[in-house]
């Protein structure tokens, strides 16, 4: 895990289309096509969009907000709020990053009131029981995929959002950078330190699993 | 090898979630579709209307307007003819005038007399309550006067 992690943590911004994201939408041309049946208010143009949308989206939202009920909730008012801003889509719009940005906007207003809410205080330890699913499998199996969902999930939510962007939906970073509202150099900017504290926080878990499980490495 | 770490499981939405919010994008393009058929006109001309909380949510409303206005009117107009028979005005009117006879009568008065005492009488009924007055009051600066 270390080694893949190495390279992982350390490779420059990706130029390349994630395979999760280039799968939603196949070509540019489809998603030109998609955007003025929207534009036109076609029933069926939305429930494709959803269609092809609907598991980045909530992966995306179960791992920022860190607990499933609340993504439940933020994926619901994402998708109103898709419904109700269709009709001003400008025709170069590219759905993926804008329907990203609604999700991000919506989980940031989300954050907002979390904080003003002060009941939610005496609940905040309930984060860390909710974790996404993949990151309770804490067994001495763990595969490379678990110890990166908690890592990931041990990270601060602006590290974790520029992370799930790029290296998890496979976003090119002139997407992630419209989904996060920044410039390209600060986009590499702040990947390039969310890698590093990934990085940490992975040797940091893998040194106590290792700890807790010390024959599970060998054959 | 890069990719491989990255390859996180995909959390899929409830059955449940899905089919609520299917339903919901479904009833929202439903809404918006007359809009869009009568043209871009017809948008600000036609008025938006929201949905019904309960079955002949506007007949109710109707009849219910139409009860209250009813109740209001016959209350105002029994109101009107109470305050006709036995109000307020008429008793102090009457008050005032006996007041008036009293004094007139007992003493041999001239009509320069009676004018000031009939005009004292009119500017003390007049004076609003101060403090804690009894109605009848000013009735009684009149007597003494």
């Amino acid at each position: 895990v270390t080694a893949t992690m190495e390279e992982a943590t350390w490779d420059p911004v990706p130029e390349r289309t994630g395979e999760r994201h280039s799968r939603t939408l196949a070509h540019a041309s489809d998603e030109r096509r998609l955007v003025a049946r929207l534009r036109a208010g076609e029933a069926a143009a939305l429930d494709e969009l959803y269609r092809a949308y609907r598991k980045p989206i909530f992966g995306f939202l179960v791992r920022l907000a860190k607990d499933r009920h609340v993504a439940e909730d933020l994926f619901q008012n994402t998708w109103l709020k898709v419904s109700r801003s269709i009709e001003r889509l400008r025709e170069d719009t590219e759905l993926g990053a804008w329907v990203f940005t609604v999700a991000r906007n919506e989980f940031r207003s989300y954050r907002r009131w979390q904080l003003i809410d002060l009941s939610r205080l005496f609940l905040f330890h309930r984060e860390r029981e909710n974790v996404p699913p993949a990151a309770t499998a804490q067994s001495g199996e763990d595969t490379a995929a678990a110890v990166i969902e908690r890592g990931l999930a041990a990270l601060g939510a602006s590290d974790r959002e520029v992370l799930l962007l790029v290296c998890v939906e496979g976003m090119n970073p002139q997407q992630a950078a419209t989904v996060l509202g920044v410039s390209h150099a600060a986009l590499r900017q702040r990947l390039g330190r969310a890698r590093a504290r990934l990085k940490q926080m992975l040797t940091k878990l893998e040194s106590e699993t290792r700890a807790e499980h010390p024959r599970a490495r060998k054959p | 090898m890069i990719d491989e770490p990255w390859m996180l499981e995909e959390i899929e939405p409830s059955e449940q979630l899905d089919r609520r919010v299917e339903r919901r994008l479904r009833s929202f393009a439903k809404a918006r579709q007359p809009v869009r058929r009568a043209g871009p006109s017809a948008k600000s001309s036609m008025p938006a209307c929201a949905a019904p909380f309960f079955p002949c949510e506007r007949a109710v409303y109707v009849l219910l307007v139409a009860v209250y206005a009813a109740y209001a009117g016959t209350r105002a107009v029994q109101v009107f003819r109470d305050a006709r028979a036995g109000g307020a005005v008429p008793s102090l009117a009457s008050c005032v005038e006996s007041t008036e006879v009293d004094e007139v009568g007992g003493s041999s008065a001239g009509p320069s007399q009676r004018h000031e005492a009939r005009s004292s009488a009119q500017t003390s009924l007049l004076k609003p309550n101060r403090g804690s007055l009894a109605p009848n009051s000013s009735i009684r600066s009149v007597r003494s006067s």
